[in-house]
């Protein structure tokens, strides 16, 4: 097998075969410049599923469907969940993120659920928990999403900053 | 045509302040042994989490990682965590 080590080859449009891989994992492209640093260094990419939890105002409910995608730090999660079960006047926290945030930083995202409220989603600092909330339209100010306002189905999808 | 599949890990991290552990593990489905699915699973594990059913290389990683101290400051930050409103 022939190697090139430090070769530079100049192929404009260049179209390739099949996908690229490294020999070595954490190797990535550098994108936008022309002298590699480190935050133009493109190197993690993933998707895949997760196990979404609860606890707080529901004791309970069936998951159709919990996908991430992580670019970089990104993490993008979507979840789609129904027939909830043990609703109660608390709010609802979602756990069993598939990674943990960054320290310091919160990830926002919204939710709909099956009762037609509409709320916002917050990924708990260094955490895999997010949080349910909604804005009450009297005060204007975050509420707690509680188990008996969510009706019979969740829906979110969130973006945050993993370490 | 045998078509098997099989689960493996697919990567243990240990990040963060709190030394979360991320796990991902692979699903494979293969035919006649060649792969022609393959799928990622997450979950992430905190020094308060029961590992008695994670693989035996997942928890040796927890039980290093996971330090009195680690457990402490978990518990600590949970506290305040919860506190916030």
């Amino acid at each position: 097998m022939a190697t090139y080590e430090n070769t530079r080859y100049n192929f404009p449009g260049l179209t390739l075969p099949d996908n690229i891989s490294f020999d070595t994992a954490s190797k990535g492209i550098y994108l936008g410049v022309t002298t590699p640093t480190a935050s133009n260094l493109l190197d993690d990419y993933e998707e895949g599923t997760w196990t979404p939890t609860v606890s707080g105002g529901l004791t309970g409910f069936t998951v159709q469907q919990a996908k991430y995608t992580k670019i970089g730090q990104i993490v993008n999660i979507s979840m789609y969940v129904n027939a909830l079960t043990g609703a109660s006047g608390s709010r609802v926290d979602i756990g069993g993120l598939p990674f943990t945030s960054a320290t310091n930083l919160f990830g926002t995202g919204v939710v709909l659920s099956g009762s037609g409220k509409v709320g916002v989603v917050r990924v708990q600092t260094a955490s895999t928990t997010a949080r349910l909330y909604y804005a009450n339209a009297s005060t204007g100010n975050r509420d707690d999403l509680t188990g008996t306002l969510l009706g019979t189905q969740i829906i979110l999808s969130v973006t945050y900053q993993t370490t | 045509m045998a078509i098997t599949k099989e689960t493996q890990i697919g990567k243990i991290e240990v990040v963060g302040t709190h030394k979360a552990v991320q796990v991902a593990m692979d699903t494979l489905v293969k035919e006649d042994g060649n792969l022609i699915s393959q799928t990622r699973h997450r979950h992430v594990l905190y020094p308060d989490s029961d590992i008695s059913n994670e693989p035996q290389e997942v928890q040796n990683i927890c039980n290093v990682a996971w330090t009195q101290e680690v457990k402490d400051a978990w518990t600590t930050f949970k506290q305040e965590q919860e506190n916030e409103i």
